[in-house]
Formats: structure tokens, C-alpha cells, sequence
């Protein structure tokens, strides 16, 4: 079997009346790959999710999974994914063990082997000791994990999870990440989406950004942080002599502009990323004694926001 | 697979279903109830019988009357239980936002609504079931043979499976319980009903029953006689293609075939989970409601001619009274925050409890009014077309007036009960009777004092007309014509009411104040309206 991609959108497009939700958006998702799936409120992330979940028809395009169409086979594709909705609520009189149960059936698992299989999603979540309390004692986060283990029940290829961590403080969002990472290490292939960019950064090795429909970038993270860091700032401090100095930097290609500020010299540099060392070898060649050279923070938050701010009406 | 699975037993859904009634408490009150009246029933049929001689003229032995009672007993709680028990099965997954996970699983729509109506059956079975030893006592005392019991316990089965899958599409159609329990009963009296109302029109001419005082087979024919075959022999057979049926055979077999197509069409309706259908269906109802009325008023007493004052009176008076009664419902549907709110876009800018109260409730609010005002607008064209046109006109004029006003102090008194309590299902119940008895009161008096015969109504005694529309029957009956002190006595029925909505919407008001009060104190001002969607979830 040729190996097709774990998911293929091409050219999806889905209108509301007048309004069209997502424009013209194509993505790939090879085996094993973690695709950060970024927007504002209304972009159309849970729109395009809920197509791929064969939730929700296109309008215009196709969306595969592993080759299968969605329209084709929707239970077939339903099979291969775990879809975890952006909201969700749970059934109040059911204890855990229970309401696994109830959806390891309803993924057709076979009788013998439900224990086993709520027992190893319970373990990936760190459910295990809450295993015989109420769904309704649970508390928030408790409730995003066990919607997640409900997900990973039927070992699904594709794990589609729409905004896993919204609602959860922060440390239940590092402890949601560290079980995403987790089933990265397994081999899933996991689509997830966010508003926050800098939280899917670390661990996802793709991003797409979405606005209004469209795809803004899409590609390697390490990729859409570079690109995100055009113009980024970088500090120097020199020993003395800082007026000469900030000319010969200014001289610079890919330098944008410099500037001193609090005895630093501010410089935005637009040039590659791995030839910032050019500027410090410059100095130091021209006799300048250089403190220290520190790229400031990179601060994806503010890419974000720069990248995204333009075609918000 | 693929077809026998979907009706196996172990039913994901159904078992989980179980499980979950299981472990309420309602299924064993439901039983307990169900045996508990149909006992004290019983025990009272007995002692009237011991006393006096045979109700109805056409059954011979007590056993066989004992035995009727039990029946019909039964298919009256049936009526009532069996769509409380399947019509929130599948709103309540849109409500405690479970359908997606739902239908994002390899189940099938066919084994949702299956595992769905599973339990309900299983329930129903079970209440049926509990009814035996009550009707061995009927065999007891003689005249029925085992096999009419077999006949009778065919039929009401039959009955119930078919309220149960109406009740599973009714809320396979809407994403609100209620809206969906609203629809589920109004399936449930139409079903009961049509069929004995039409046997029992075209027996008495048509609108004769209207007419008539005592409590007559029509009346009772809204309850569910018809499957279990109370008003006729349940073992009469009939000749279909030369071959000699049963008649609960028949019976049996067209209920089985109708359940069976409701629940195809809530199985097509569910993978379009995402879509609401509600206001389609909103609009089909009140569309219906409108045209039915100028069918129904060409319905006639078939001995007369042109239309009398008492045809126009009487429907005007059946579909005005139809309105009031559903007016606090719509209340509540504004409440719980999807009604056709007219005043919000207005008032949301000041945010107070009383902007608030507005327009939570006044979209209901108004909703009635309109309604019962298009309704008077159908009668008083109705009344141009009878005989004296002048008389008839200044009539329903004045009817008008005082059932508007009676509409408005209904939809008031919906929003006075539910500004009191939190808990939707409740509030609901009290609603309705509360209502009910309002209705009754006020049109008891309207009646008794607009109707030239006073003495005759008062004579038959105001509570045993309790039920919201018999008075109204009653005044009909004298020819729909209102005594010389009419516009007066109107005028103040008028300002009755509205009297008493205002004081209605004042205490709801000065209620709804009080809770934001408290809720303010207690800080959790962003949580009005989900609090209520997820309570009734829990509740229903
Ligand atoms: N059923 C619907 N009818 C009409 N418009 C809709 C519907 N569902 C979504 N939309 C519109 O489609 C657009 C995309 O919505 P979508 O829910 O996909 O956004 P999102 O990226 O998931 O946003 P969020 O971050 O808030 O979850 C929005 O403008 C929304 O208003
Ligand atoms: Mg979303």
C-alpha cells in the first residue's frame, strides 16, 4: 500500500449562507506528524475539524483520511479517528469505568477486550485511581482527560482534538501537553487546535495559522517561527566607542535599523536567522570589544498577534 | 450484522440508559405510582358497583365493567407517562452536549433510536405488567374470559409502543426537551382522540356533542379508548380480503407498522443532528393552527343552516381558550432563553433585573397575545358571515376583549410561577395546573354570569366543570347568547384581568429582583442562563 498521507485537506471550502467559514484550505498530515492548528475566535478551526470528522459536509472539496474520502465511508473514516469536540459535556449518572465502557461499544470494541482497553487509556491519562468515581465528581480538567481517553479507545491513527486545553488552568495545561507529547512518542498523528500559539509550539512539529477562513502559513515550526521573527531585536553592548559602532552596524546588510538606547544598541535584523554572527565578527574585526550579543526573547505571542491582526475586519 | 445488530439487545445505548435509570429514582416512584392509583381505582369501582347498578348501559357483568375501568385507567396513564418517558431521550443530548460524542461513534442512527426506545419498552412492559394481578381479579368476578384480557393488554401495548416511538421522533425533531415533550403530547391526545372523535362526530351529527351536557363517549373519547377498545367489544373481528381478524390482531399489527415509521423518520433525522429544526417546525404548527381553524368552523350541526351564533361562539371560544392554555408554556420557552424575544434587542441595553425580566418573558408574553388576537380577528370575519351580523359582531367583540384579557393574566400567571422557582420540569407542572385551574375558575364565572341561563350552569355545578373548557361547552350549548347585562359584566371581567396580570408581572418581577439580588451577593452574575439548561438536563 502506497503511504497515503494520515490526512489530506484539499481545497476545503465551507460557506454559511453568505458567509464562508473556511476558504480554499489545504493541509497534510504525514504519519506521525503533531499539527498545531492556530487561529483568532471565528477563523474556522472547529469548522474544518468538524468536516474531517465527518461531522459536518463541505461545501467545495475534499477532506481524506489515509485516502478514504470523508463523504464515502464516514464510519470507516470514524474508525481511524478520535475526535474530541471543543465542548462537550458528560453523562452525570455514570462512574469512569463505566462511561468507557458505554463508548468502548459504541466503537464496536469487542466484550473481552473493553477492561483492558479503558484500563490502558485511564493509564495514558493518569486516570487510573478515579476509575470507580462519578463522571460528575470530576473535576474540569479531570473531565478534558477522560473525554481524551474516550478518544484514544478504539487506537485511532488520528487523534483530532479541538481545543484540548481551553478552560484549564496552567498547570493542568502542562500536564494536558505532557499526554499529548506522550502519544507523540506512541506514533499518533495529532491534529490539535488552539488560539494560543506559543502553547502548541513545543511540542508540535507543524503549524498552521488560520484567520477568517484562510490559510495564513502553514509548514515546519521551526519554519513559521523563523519566518515569524523577521525583524527581530537583537542587543549588543560594546565597551566604549558605541557611536562608531551603531554606523558600522547600520552599514550592515539585513540590518533594518539601529539604534542606542540605556548604553545597548538596539539593532532589528531582518537577515537570516544563522548569520547573526556575522554582525558580532564585523565588531569584533573592527577593533570593537564586544560585552554581550543576546537576541532578545523570541515572542511568538506578538508574532502572532502581527500575523493575524491584518485581515480581522 | 448490520441489520440484526442494530436491534440487539446489548445495545450500547441501552445499556447505559438502564444503567443510568437504574440509578434514579424515578422509574421505581413511576411504578409504584402507576400500581398505587390503578389500586385505589380499582377499589373504588368496586365499592360505587357494590352500591349501585352498572355505569354504562352496555356491559353486563361486574367483571366486565371492573375490568373496562382498569383499561381505561391504564391507557389514560399511559397516555400521560409514556411520552414523559421518550420524549427528552435525544434533546438531552444536545443538552448536556453529549451528541456529537454520540454521533461521532461507529453507532448507527438506527441502533441510537433503537437503544432509545429500548428502555421506554422495557418500562412500559414492566408498568403493564405490574396491572396483572389487578386484572385476574376482574376474571374473578366474572363475564370475561381470558382471553379479552389478553385482547385489551394487545391493544394497550400496542398503544404504548406507538406513544413511545412518537415521543422518541418528537424529540428527535427539536434540541429542547420541553419543545419536544410539548409536541410528544400534543401527538398523544390527536392520536387518542381522532379516532373516536371522528366515530363519535359522524355518529352524533357532527357537532351534536358539542352540545350535549353529560360527559358524553366524544369527550372521553379524548382519552385513550380507542386502542384498548373500551367503547366497543375488544373482540370483535373484522373481514379483511375474505379472512376473519381479531380486531387487537389488526390492532397489533397497524400500531407495530406506525411504530415502526416514526422511528424510521427519527433514524433519518438523526445524522442532521447539527441542524435545528425547531423554528421550521414552529412555523408548520402555527401555519397548521391557522388553517385548521376556518376548516373547523365549516363543521356544522348538519339540522341548521347558515352559520348560528353558537358556531361562531364556540370555535372562538375552543381555540381562544387553546391559546390561553399554552401561553405559559411560551412564557417559559422565552425564558429558557429561545422564545422569539421581541422586547430583548430593546432592553438588553440597560442591564437590570427588570430588563432582564423583560426580555426573558416577554416574548412569550406577547406571543399569546398575538395569537389569541388573530384568533378573535378569525371569528369576528365569522361572525360577518352569519345571520344577524350586527349582534354577532358586538358578541365576539366582546368575547374578544375578555379573552385577551384572560390571556394576558394566563401568560402572566406562567411568568409569575416561574419567576419563583429554578427548577424547569417543576415550574412546568405548577405552570400548567396552576393555569388550569385559573382558567377554569374565570371562565367558570365569565360563563355563570354572561349566560342568560345562570341557574342551569350553576345548577351543574362549577367544579364538576372543572376542566378548563367545559364550561365553555355548557355556554355554547344555550346558544352561545350573552345576557342583557353583558357589557358590563365584560368590562369587568376585563379589568379583572388585567388586574390580575399586573399584579402577576408585579410580584414576578418583585421575585426575579430578589434572586438577582442574591445571586449578585453571591457573585455568580454571568451563570443565569446556563444554570437552568444544564438543571433541566439533570432534572428530566
Ligand atoms: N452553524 C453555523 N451557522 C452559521 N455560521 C456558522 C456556523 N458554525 C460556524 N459558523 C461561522 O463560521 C465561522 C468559523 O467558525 P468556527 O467555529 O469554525 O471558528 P473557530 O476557529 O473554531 O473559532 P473558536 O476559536 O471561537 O472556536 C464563524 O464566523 C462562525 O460564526
Ligand atoms: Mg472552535
Amino acid at each position: 500500500m502506497a503511504r497515503s498521507p494520515v490526512l489530506e485537506v484539499d481545497n476545503l471550502t465551507k460557506t454559511y449562507g453568505a458567509l464562508s467559514a473556511v476558504e480554499h484550505l489545504s493541509l497534510t498530515l504525514q504519519r506521525g506528524d503533531v499539527l498545531g492548528f492556530v487561529g483568532p475566535n471565528g477563523a474556522g478551526k472547529t469548522t474544518t475539524i468538524k468536516i474531517a470528522a465527518t461531522l459536518l459536509d463541505a461545501t467545495e472539496g475534499t477532506v481524506r483520511v489515509c485516502g478514504v474520502d470523508v463523504l464515502e465511508d464516514p464510519y470507516q473514516i470514524r474508525k481511524m479517528i478520535g475526535y474530541m469536540p471543543d465542548f462537550f459535556g458528560v453523562y452525570d449518572d455514570l462512574k469512569v469505568w463505566e462511561y468507557l465502557d458505554f463508548f468502548a461499544s459504541a466503537y464496536r470494541l469487542p466484550p473481552a477486550e473493553r477492561a483492558q482497553a479503558s484500563r490502558d487509556v485511564l493509564e495514558i491519562t493518569d486516570l487510573a485511581p478515579k476509575r470507580d468515581s462519578y463522571v460528575e465528581s470530576l473535576s474540569r480538567g479531570m473531565k478534558q482527560r477522560l473525554c481524551l481517553a474516550k478518544t484514544l479507545l478504539h487506537n485511532p491513527e488520528l487523534l483530532i482534538l479541538d481545543e484540548p486545553a481551553s478552560g484549564l488552568d496552567p498547570r493542568a495545561r502542562v500536564e494536558f501537553k505532557e499526554i499529548i507529547k506522550d502519544l507523540r512518542e506512541m506514533g499518533k498523528t495529532i491534529l490539535v487546535s488552539s488560539h494560543i500559539l506559543p502553547e502548541l509550539a513545543d511540542f508540535c512539529n507543524k503549524i498552521a495559522v488560520i484567520e477568517a477562513g484562510r490559510l495564513i502559513v502553514a509548514g515546519p515550526v521551526r519554519d513559521i517561527t523563523a519566518a515569524l521573527q523577521e525583524g527581530r531585536k537583537i542587543h549588543i553592548r560594546v565597551l566604549e566607542r558605541q557611536e562608531e559602532a551603531l554606523a558600522e552596524i547600520a552599514e550592515m546588510p539585513g540590518v533594518a535599523s539601529a539604534a542606542a538606547q540605556d548604553g545597548r544598541l538596539i539593532v532589528t535584523y531582518t537577515g537570516p536567522q544563522d548569520s547573526e554572527h556575522e554582525i558580532v565578527k564585523r565588531l569584533v574585526q573592527a577593533g570593537f570589544r564586544v560585552l554581550s550579543f543576546s537576541p532578545a526573547e523570541m515572542n511568538l505571542e506578538d508574532a502572532f498577534m502581527r500575523l493575524t491582526k491584518g485581515i480581522v475586519q | 450484522m448490520s441489520v440484526v445488530g442494530s436491534w440487539r439487545l446489548d445495545n450500547p445505548i441501552a445499556v447505559r440508559e438502564m444503567r443510568m435509570r437504574a440509578r434514579g429514582s424515578r422509574s421505581y416512584l413511576l411504578l409504584f405510582c402507576y400500581v398505587l392509583i390503578l389500586s385505589l381505582v380499582m377499589l373504588l369501582a368496586y365499592g360505587v358497583r357494590s352500591q349501585r347498578p352498572a355505569l354504562y348501559e352496555t356491559i353486563q357483568s361486574s367483571g366486565q365493567e371492573l375490568l373496562a375501568i382498569l383499561f381505561f385507567c391504564q391507557a389514560c396513564l399511559i397516555a400521560v407517562v409514556t411520552p414523559g418517558l421518550t420524549s427528552w431521550v435525544l434533546t438531552i443530548e444536545h443538552e448536556q452536549q453529549t451528541m456529537e460524542l454520540l454521533v461521532s461513534t461507529l453507532l448507527r442512527p438506527k441502533e441510537i433510536v433503537f437503544g432509545k426506545l429500548l428502555p421506554a419498552i422495557l418500562l412500559l412492559s414492566l408498568l403493564l405488567l405490574s396491572s396483572f394481578p389487578l386484572s385476574m381479579l376482574c376474571l374473578v368476578f366474572g363475564g370475561v374470559s381470558p382471553g379479552e384480557v389478553v385482547a385489551r393488554y394487545v391493544g394497550l401495548y400496542a398503544y404504548g409502543i406507538v406513544l413511545a416511538a412518537a415521543g422518541v421522533l418528537a424529540s428527535s425533531l427539536f434540541r429542547k426537551s420541553f419543545l419536544a415533550a410539548i409536541a410528544a403530547y400534543l401527538f398523544a391526545v390527536a392520536y387518542s382522540a381522532i379516532p373516536n372523535l371522528t366515530a363519535s362526530l359522524i355518529a352524533s351529527g357532527w357537532t351534536g356533542w358539542l352540545y350535549s351536557a353529560s360527559p358524553n363517549p366524544a369527550w372521553m373519547g379524548i382519552l385513550p379508548g380507542w386502542a384498548t377498545g373500551i367503547f366497543g367489544p375488544s373482540d370483535a373481528t373484522t373481514k379483511i380480503l375474505g379472512v376473519r381478524v381479531h380486531a387487537v390482531v389488526l390492532t397489533g399489527v397497524i400500531s407495530g407498522l406506525l411504530a415502526w415509521l416514526l422511528a424510521a423518520i427519527a433514524t433519518a433525522n438523526i445524522p442532521n443532528f447539527n441542524e435545528d429544526r425547531a423554528p421550521r417546525v414552529r412555523i408548520l404548527f402555527t401555519l397548521l393552527t391557522v388553517c385548521a381553524f376556518p376548516a373547523l368552523m365549516t363543521l356544522r350541526d348538519p339540522r341548521t343552516t347558515g352559520v348560528t351564533n353558537g358556531d361562531v361562539s364556540k370555535w372562538f371560544i375552543l381555540v381562544s381558550s387553546l391559546a390561553v392554555l399554552t401561553a405559559p408554556q411560551f412564557s417559559i420557552a422565552a425564558r429558557i432563553g429561545r422564545g422569539s424575544d421581541l422586547l430583548s434587542s430593546l432592553s438588553q441595553t440597560l442591564r437590570s433585573p427588570k430588563s432582564w425580566f423583560h426580555s426573558q418573558c416577554a416574548g412569550g408574553f406577547w406571543f399569546s397575545l398575538v395569537w389569541a388576537a388573530v384568533m378573535c380577528v378569525i371569528c369576528c370575519i365569522g361572525a360577518t358571515r352569519s345571520g344577524r351580523v350586527a349582534d354577532n359582531l358586538t358578541q365576539a367583540l366582546q368575547l374578544t376583549w375578555v379573552t385577551l384579557s384572560q390571556a394576558a393574566a394566563s401568560a402572566a400567571l406562567g411568568i409569575m410561577v416561574y419567576s419563583f422557582t429554578r427548577r424547569v420540569v417543576f415550574s412546568r407542572l405548577v405552570c400548567f395546573v396552576s393555569v388550569a385551574i385559573f382558567w377554569s375558575v374565570t371562565s367558570s364565572l365569565v360563563v355563570t354570569f354572561l349566560s342568560p341561563s345562570q341557574s342551569k350552569i350553576l345548577a351543574g355545578s362549577i367544579i364538576s366543570r372543572a376542566l378548563p373548557l367545559l364550561p365553555f361547552v355548557a355556554w355554547a350549548r344555550d346558544g352561545g347568547r350573552l345576557s342583557a347585562a353583558a357589557p358590563s359584566l365584560s368590562l369587568a371581567a376585563i379589568i379583572t384581568n388585567l388586574a390580575a396580570t399586573l399584579l402577576f408581572l408585579f410580584v414576578a418581577a418583585r421575585a426575579l429582583t430578589r434572586s438577582q439580588r442574591e445571586s449578585n451577593s453571591r457573585g455568580d452574575l454571568t451563570g443565569t442562563e446556563e444554570p437552568y439548561a444544564s438543571r433541566e438536563a439533570v432534572v428530566e
